[in-house]
Order: C-alpha cells, then structure tokens, then sequence
C-alpha cells in the first residue's frame, strides 16, 4: 500500500466508528475519549500523495532569543534532509517485551490497517525487526529508513521567523495551521510562545512538538513537549550539589514564569535533599546590575548558588560576580546548553558551574560526535549546538518514523501511534516518550565548566523520566486535557509555600 | 422689568494679589439690574482681574461675589455661567473650525434662543450666511459674533471685556448702538473699556480703577468732571488721541 | 436665523458636518465597502476572513483614540491599557466560568468593558480634575500602559491567580472564546462579528461627533476655556470622552483576546502604545472615516509584512508617519480628498 491517504469520504466513517463500538484496538481508551472530536480536519485539507509532507517551524530567526532559534532551525534542516535522503534514527513504539527496550522497525509496515478497522502500532507483520536490542552508545543511529522522504512523499520544512513577538507567532501558527495545513507543527522556545499559539493548536487540533527545555506542566492532547523539566533537572544538580559542596543554597531566579517555577522546585525539594534555601532574590528580565544581589549572596554565605537567569540582560550576572569576588560554586538549569555561554563569556565568568543537562555538544559518545560532525559539516559557520537544538533534531525525526508507522500523515492517527510510547535513540541516548504525558525521559548529564570554561561531564543519569505529571494523575490517553498544571496544583509543594520569604 | 432698586451683581472687599503685586485692592462693586457701566482705567489698573474675578477664571485671595444674591466666589466658571453671567473675551475666541451656526449651538447649551440674542444677531447683520465658517468674517463681525454667544446662553448679566478693541469708529458706534438697545430691553451689562469715545456714547455710570482699587464711580459727567480722574487717566488718553 | 432643529440622530450621523462622508458620493462608497465586506467570506477560506478580521479588529479603539484627540484635542498614548484590562479581565471571568460559557461569555464581556470604563474614569478623573496641561496627559497616560505592562509582567507567580485563572507573568494567559449556547465565534462567525461590532462603533461615534455633545467636543479642542466660559464642565466633558475611548478600546481588546484566544503583557508595551497613535494620525485624526480606513490598511500592512518575515514592520509604520506628518498633517485621507477635489475642479475649469 503506497497510497495510504484516504478519499476524503472514510475520514468521516472513520469519525463514526472511533466512537462505535467495533473497535478493539489497544487505542480503543483514546478513540472513544477523544470521542467526535477525532478527525476534525476537513476532508479538502487532505493532500494528494505526490504533495511533500509539510513540516511546519516556527522559532525566533531575529530578535532576542535569535541565538537559540537559529540553532534550532539548523537541527531540524538536517533532520529533513537526513529524511529525504533515506535516514531515520534508530527506536521504535515501544513494543512487547522490557519497558524501555529498544527496538528497531520496518520501515514500511504492512499490517497497519487504516480502513477504521483497526490501528495496530505493534508491528505484528511484515519484516520484523532485526535488531530489537538495546543501542549502546557507540552504535550508529543514524539508518537506513527503506525510502527517500516520508510515504513516498518529499519532506518540506516550511518554517517561519516569530522575530519573539508573541503576537506575531499567534499569527504564524495561524497561517501554518490553516493556510500552509501543515502536517505537524514544531514550534516554540519562551513558555509564552508556546501558551500564546497552544489554544489555536487546539482550536484546529494540530498536531504539535514543543522541542524546548521548560518549566514543565503541559498537559495537552495535541501537544508533545520532548525538553526536559524541571524534575528531570532540578534534582539530580540539587542532588550534586548538595553532596559535593554542602546543604546552604541561595536561589537567584528571572522574576518570570519559568523563574518563579524553577525556583519553587529549588524550594520544594530542598528538604527532601538535605539542602537548606538561605535566600531567594527574583531579579526583573531587565535588570542588568546585580551588585546588590551580588551583597546579598555574599553576606548570606550559601554553600552554593542556584542561578536561573535568563536572557542577555541578566546573563550580566556572571560577569558582575566574578569582578566582585565572588567564585561561589554555581548551579543551573539553564546556562551553558542552550545558550553556550561557556563559550561567549571570557573565563573565568562562568567557571564551576554545574548544569544537569540533557544535551551539550560536547558530550563524547561517538554517536553524539557523528552528529555532531553531521551538523557542523551542513552549517560549518554555526557557533553551537545546543540542547535545543538536538531536542528539535529528534523531535523530527520522531515524528517521521511515527508517520511512518502510522502509514499516513492524518495527524490524528500520527498522534495516537506517537501515544503507542516510542524510545528514539537521539545522540543525547535513549530517550522514550511517554504516552501518558506527551513528555520524553531523558539521558541527563552534570556538566561542569572548569577554570578554562572547559566542559566535563561528573555524573550521568542515562534514563530520568518525566514522572510529575504521572503523579498529577494526567493520562493524556485516558482523559484528554488541554491544561498546564503548576506546583501549585500539587499539595507537595504547598507545604513549603510557607517558606517562601 | 427691571428693578432699579436691584442689586444684579455685587462684588464685596475683592482681594487679589500676584506675588507682590496688589491687582486687586478692596474691590467693592454693585451693578443694578438694568444698569450699562463700563469699567474704566489706565493700562495696569487691575481691570483685567477685575473681569477674571468676576468670571470665576482667577479665585479672590479674599472678598465675595453675589450674583442676584446669591454667594458665588466659590463657583466655578461654567457654574457662574450657567447662573446668568455671559461673558465676552478681550482677544476674539470664537472657535475657528467652525461655522457661524455651530459657534452659536454651542452658546446655546441645547436651550431656546431667547429675544435679546435674536435681536443683536439682526443688528449686527449676522443672522445671515450662519453656515459660513467663522474664518470668512472679518475682525469686527468675529467681535459681535462672541457677544451674541454670549447672549444665546441667556444671561441676565453681560460682563464684556474690551468688545471693541480693534474696531473702526464706526464699528464701535454700531457696537455701543447695540449695546445700548440691549440695555434698554433690561439686560444688565458691564463693559471693561479702553476707548473714551465708546464709554462716554455708552455708558451711564462709569467706574475708574486705579492700581486695583476703585479710584471712583459716577456718571460719565462727573467723571471727566474730577481732577484726579483727569491726572491719572483722561489727561493721558487725551494726550495720547491729540 | 438658526432654528432650533432636532434631526434624527442616525441622520446626523449620515449628514452631520464633522466627518467627511456626507453626501451621496460618501455613502454610496461607504455602502460599497460594507458590500465588499459582507460578501467578502464567499470568496475566502476561513483563515483569511480570520486574518482580514484581525486587521479590523483595533479599529473599535482607534475610532475611540480618534474622538478622544481629534474631536477633543486629548492625546492619549495609553489606549492600550484599556484594550488590555478589558482582555484580561474577560480571561479571568470567562475562564473562571467555563462550565457555563454563555454566561462567562456575556459576564466577561460586561466585566471587561466595565473594568476598561471604570480605570478611566478613576485615572481620567485625576487627570481632569487635577487640570493638568495638556501636554502632560500623553506622558501620563503612556506610564499607565507602561506601568500595566510591567505589573502584568510581575505577575508569573503562584500568587497571581484569580479564580481557576493564573495572570500568567510574561508568559501570558490562556481565554475561552466568545461561546453562546454551543456556537462558538469563531473563524467566519467571528469575522462577521468583528465586522458588526466595526459597523456599530463607527455609527454610533457618527452619531456622536454629530450631536450637540459632539460639537462641545470640538469647541473644547479649539478653546477649552472659552468652552467653559460658555457653561460647559470641561473636565466632565473631558472625562465623559476618555471613558467612551476606553470602553471602545476594551471592545477591541475583547475582540482580540476572542481571536487569539490569547493575552501577554506585551500589548501595552511601548511599541504597541504608539500604534494606535499612529493609526489615527496616518488617518486623519478628526476623521472617524479615515481613521478606520488606515487603521484596517496599516494594520493589514504590518500583518502582512511581519507574517513574511520581515522585521522592519514597525519601522516602516514609524517612517510612514513621519512623512504623513510632514507632507500631509491633517492625514493621509483627508489630503487624498483634497488633491482630488482640486483635479476635479481644474478638469472642471478647462
């Protein structure tokens, strides 16, 4: 079966019988839930097979966070052209067997039947996977995937600039969505990019990947969040910290959403670890003179600082500290992956910091440096690579091998296969997404930059899951949601609200 | 009709001062209903605060203003207004981006046109040509288009700040012509004046103000009859007109 | 002599002298373009009549901006503010109230103009009766916008939640659209709303410049104080004018909190504060016609420009206002009308 679009008449039966009874699948829970809202795209968007497969980009090519959204675009143009040319990545749905073992699948899948009667993600037929083993780190990932481009058709990235203007992204998504009918959209560095465009997402039930390291919280049937969070990051660097340079910890985080959540996280989890929060300072997004905080730190004599300051403005901070004399050990969750300021300030600006990331260029796995390689030989003038930007490079080729297995580009049936749960090895490591929550696990490093801002990796976690939402009792299969839960959602972080100075 | 025996508008003990200048001093002042006065006096003799006080435009450092008797020193200008007070500037402000009509709707305040108005447009020669824009007239005729907005609004006393500045003679004859018929309706009017020759065709009691005082009241006989009168302000003005 | 005439409000509307537009010529444009309007979603896929709303969408506040400076002589740089309390306050309420959106809908709708009113007639009556010079109200209400967006800004944390709604900080606010019964505005729906809700600002503010309150206005931009010489509360007269621009620049805010489904802080920052300015400028700003006119063109420029890619949008509006105010002070419009009325006459003197 090549031509796997259907004429636009079975796109209606098929909304009637996902809600009928006759279907026994193992998404049976997802098609009834999701009930007659399944299939909303009308019958003329659906594109003929010879049209290319539209991936819809929307990052920040100018402006303020221009640095992380070029990057980010770079990662998912060799994606597609990996695509075109007939590479996917190693993984596949999770299948029978060991959670989180990873298996390799055909790339053209006979058995899933797109007729109604049944959408079967387990590769149950055709050629069975010949490597269904776990991937180490020294294997390539990067195969063959049995075709140029994606169902026989081209793969486009149509990608856009929201010069960080979240009105302008509103707009941007609008045209993706319905004008350019894109196929999936990835999209989105700042929270407020992605809350700005996620109710027209939802509006139009678009299928939709979030690629960036956030707060956390989203819960939303149309949207797959692939960065890590904070639980992924907070802890294990808290962890560190705590253990190697001692309990008394001052929190300096950007007086905005991420910041203010980040740091709730800090508090929260402080006593859980042994650690104890001295103070907190929330500095405005504009604020670029920090010798007051600078004081503060220093009279208070923390252990160690937890710095989450975002933006150009406030990376002055590191400068500033340094001058004043102030080489306290330094935690992050933000610096250095995305916007490589290891390599932008002059040393010893940003010397013994400690991030837990789950990405940084420098990681030395050989599949990591293949990919690396991969990219620097397509834009050899590109200053970086960053966490992002490899999130964004999975994220697509995810997406690919989802379309694939699913044997068609209808997003709804791509997202229900996505929600099979699939592992993708990404040159990060394993990473698998989980389909309760739409959020992936994570391979999660502690980086530290040293004297020379020379970074090394102290600590490894390969498989951190993303499990806050789990215990928030979202199940995106079950229940379908359009939500962003917050701490304070969650009683756990109630009981430390009083600690707030 | 009116009642000669009447105080309209009464002004007791009016104190005003700017910085260390006096530019009111112990104003007392009574206009009977029906009455024409003109308020005379030399360059700097108080008379244009003297009409701001009585507008409401600049508040007494001390002193009462009685309108019909009734207290309104503490009234705001457009209250003062609307109690009867209609008022005419010295500089011609009527408003320029609009038509004749339009200036005079505005006077109106939505109310009726009453006689006195109706009479001065017709005098004047204004009651024709309302849609042209204010900009078409000439200078004289802006001059009695601001006093006829100031009667649309139904005043019972007119307080008119120099009406004839810049007028030919015979402009100002036409003027003080119209002024008088007014008057002799029983509109009650009071006109701060520069022009001698106005005020002696006009008026029938005259008040000098001197350094912000009342220097002295009476007919315009007695008036030129004083000395005093003559040293500080007639002498001058004759000098200056021969 | 004047007689006391009384016309027909919607007929003063159509013939009153303080817009251009009110001849048969006028009309006739006007209906076409209503026309063109209305028939408009035939021909366009959903996702155009939702951009052309957008484009029609701040036209509602402008027209305000328009009353309030060129009909009144205030310059306001702060309409935004009110365009943002009245979207914010239809998110709290509308969101809060998601079990029943026909009445959070119509609740938000009263809550947020009510919200948009009442902040302008506290800041308004400050401002007014304090009777502080005119050139300082742009200043004035400039530092609201600002001081909005900042405070909006702050509002990330956990503490800024009101209801089931968070504030949001800079990362914004989720808001339900505009639902009666199971029919929500959205997509053609929403388009033809905008284009009612356009419709009716535009007559009704017609039908005011062209009243007797109108003409006050006026008379107050010319001469504020020989206006209260003529027995007007010019402060009242001010603030009853500053209200009315606010509550339609929260109509506007609505509408677009309904089409985006979407509010940040960044709709009062100092950019977007300056653009209804210069909408009304370009215009004509004592024009209700032209004003909403280059309102919907140079909203629909910037749209256009921006959604290419192209980062100089809000540059390119700045140097075109530049050269209107150079070249044509009273506004691109009402200079158009001119230069043709001119060609017309010297086609007629040959």
């Amino acid at each position: 079966m090549t031509d796997q679009t259907p004429p636009p008449e079975t796109s209606v039966d098929g909304t009637a019988k996902a809600s009928g009874p006759s279907r026994r699948t193992v998404l049976a829970g997802t098609a009834a839930a999701v009930g007659a809202a399944v299939l909303a795209r009308p019958a003329i968007v659906r594109a003929a097979s010879s049209d290319p497969v539209k991936i819809g980009f929307i990052e920040d090519q100018s402006g303020n966070l221009s640095i992380y959204g070029i990057q980010k675009l770079h990662a998912a143009q060799l994606a597609v052209a990996e695509i075109n040319a007939g590479y996917t990545l190693a993984g596949g749905p999770v299948g029978p067997g060991v959670f989180g073992s990873n298996g390799l699948y055909a790339p053209k899948p006979e058995t899933l039947k797109t007729d109604g009667a049944a959408l079967d993600v387990v590769n149950d037929g055709g050629a069975p996977s010949k490597k269904a083993t776990v991937v180490s780190d020294d294997d390539e990932i990067l195969i063959k995937s049995g075709e140029n481009g994606l169902l026989g058709r081209k793969v486009d990235l149509v990608s856009a600039d929201g010069q960080s203007n979240n009105q302008l992204w509103q707009r941007l998504a609008r045209r993706m969505i319905q004008q350019d009918k894109v196929d999936v959209l990835v999209a989105g560095f700042a929270s407020a990019e992605r809350e700005a465009i996620r109710p027209i997402v939802d509006q139009h039930k678009q299928l939709y990947f979030y690629t960036n390291q956030y707060e956390g919280g989203v819960a939303d049937t149309n949207t797959f969040c692939t960065g890590a969070v904070c639980e992924q990051q907070v802890i294990p660097v808290m962890k560190y910290m705590v253990e190697k340079f001692g309990p008394k910890v001052f929190t300096i985080a950007a007086n905005y959403n991420f910041g203010q959540l980040t740091a709730s996280w800090v508090r929260s989890f402080a006593p859980v670890l042994g650690a104890e929060v001295i103070g907190e300072e929330f500095p405005p997004l504009e604020v670029s003179e920090f010798s007051s905080v600078i004081a503060r730190v220093q009279a208070a004599k923390p252990d160690w600082v937890m710095t989450l300051l975002v933006g150009q403005n406030q990376s002055n901070y590191y400068p500033q500290a340094a001058a004043s004399g102030l080489h306290l050990p330094m935690a992050s969750t933000i610096n250095m992956a995305q916007g490589y300021e290891h390599k932008r300030f002059k040393a010893p600006a940003m010397a013994n910091m400690h991030n837990a990331v789950n990405y940084m260029q420098e990681i030395p796995t050989k599949r990591n440096q293949d990919f690396v390689a991969r990219f620097y030989k397509m834009f050899p003038q590109d200053p970086y690579l960053g966490q992002m930007a490899q999130n964004t490079y999975f994220s697509v080729h995810l997406y690919a091998m989802a379309a694939r297995l699913a044997g068609t580009t209808d997003q709804e049936k791509v997202r229900r296969t996505l929600e099979a749960g699939w592992t993708v090895e990404a040159p990060e490591g394993s990473v698998f997404l989980d389909p309760g929550t739409h959020a992936c696990s994570h391979y999660i490093r502690l980086a530290v930059a040293d004297q020379q801002q020379n970074i090394s990796f102290e600590r490894e976690w390969p498989s951190i899951s993303p499990w806050w939402l789990t215990r928030m009792g979202v199940n995106l299969i079950g229940k379908p949601e359009h939500k962003q839960y917050t701490p304070d959602d969650d009683p756990f972080f109630k009981m430390f609200a009083a600690k707030k100075k | 009709m009116p009642d000669p025996a009447k105080t309209i508008l009464h002004a007791i003990g009016l104190q005003k001062r700017f910085g260390g200048v006096v530019a009111a001093r112990d104003v007392d002042f009574a206009l009977t209903e029906g009455e024409l006065r003109c308020v005379i006096g030399p360059n700097g003799a108080g008379k244009s605060t003297f009409f701001a006080l009585l507008a409401g435009i600049q508040p007494p450092d001390a002193g009462r203003i009685e309108l019909e008797g009734e207290d309104i020193t503490r009234l705001k200008p457009f209250q003062r207004v609307r109690k009867g007070l209609g008022l005419t500037f010295q500089t011609n402000r009527t408003f320029h981006a609009m038509t004749l009509r339009q200036n005079l709707d505005t006077a109106g305040r939505g109310g009726e046109e009453p006689a006195p108005f109706r009479a001065a447009l017709t005098a004047f020669g204004l009651d024709r040509g309302l849609d042209r824009p204010v900009t078409a007239l000439a200078h004289h005729e802006r001059q009695w288009l601001e006093i006829c907005m100031a009667l649309r609004g139904r005043p019972s006393v007119l307080l008119l700040d120099e009406p004839t500045a810049g007028m030919s003679p015979v402009e100002t004859r036409r003027t003080s012509d119209v002024l008088r018929e007014l008057n002799s309706g029983g509109l009650s009017i009071i006109v701060v004046e520069h022009d001698i020759a106005f005020v002696r065709a006009t008026a029938q009691m005259v008040t000098v103000l001197h350094q912000g005082a009342i220097f002295a009241e009476g007919t315009m006989a007695e008036i030129t009859a004083r000395e005093d009168v003559r040293a500080i302000y007639l002498g001058k003005v004759r000098e200056e007109t021969a | 002599m004047p007689q006391k005439r009384r016309p027909n409000p919607l007929r003063a509307a159509f013939t009153g002298p303080h817009d251009i537009g009110r001849t048969p010529p006028g009309w006739a444009l006007m209906g076409l373009i209503l026309l063109g309007f209305l028939l408009y979603p035939a021909t366009a896929s959903a996702f155009s009549a939702t951009n052309v709303a957008y484009y029609l969408l701040n036209i509602p506040m402008a027209l305000g901006l328009s009353l309030l400076w060129g009909y009144g002589g205030i310059l306001s740089f702060g309409q935004v503010a009110f365009f943002a309390v009245a979207g914010y306050v239809y998110g709290v309420v509308a969101g809060n109230m998601t079990a029943d959106p026909t009445l959070g809908s119509i609740l938000g709708i009263l809550a947020g103009l009510g919200a948009a009113g009442l902040l302008a007639l506290i800041f308004g009556y400050f401002i007014f009766y304090a009777r502080v010079a005119a050139w300082i109200v742009p200043i004035l209400t400039l530092v609201l916008a600002l001081l909005l967006s900042t405070f909006l800004g702050l509002t990330a944390g956990s503490a800024w939640k009101v209801g089931d709604v968070a504030l949001g900080g800079y990362n914004g606010m989720n808001i339900p659209s505009l639902q009666i019964g199971n029919f929500i505005f959205q997509d053609y729906a929403f388009y033809y709303l905008t284009v009612a809700t356009v419709v009716l600002c535009f007559i009704g503010l017609r039908i005011r410049v062209n009243s007797h309150r109108g003409q006050v206005l006026i008379a107050l931009r010319e001469d504020p104080l020989r206006t209260e010489l003529l027995g007007y509360d010019v402060r009242l007269e001010q603030l009853v004018a500053f209200v009315i621009a606010a509550v339609l620049s929260g109509i506007s805010g609505l509408l677009y909190v309904t089409w985006g489904n979407y509010i940040t802080p960044s709709v009062t920052s100092l950019a977007q504060a300056s653009l209804p300015v210069i909408w009304v400028a370009v215009g004509g700003r004592d024009s209700l016609f032209a004003v909403m006119i280059l309102t919907f063109l140079l909203n629909q420029l910037t749209y256009v420009l921006s959604s290419a890619g192209n980062q100089y949008a809000l540059i390119i509006t700045g140097v075109l206002l530049v050269a209107v105010m150079l070249f044509a002070p009273e506004g691109l419009i009402p200079r158009l009308i001119e230069l043709g009325r001119k060609a017309l006459r010297l086609k007629e003197a040959t």
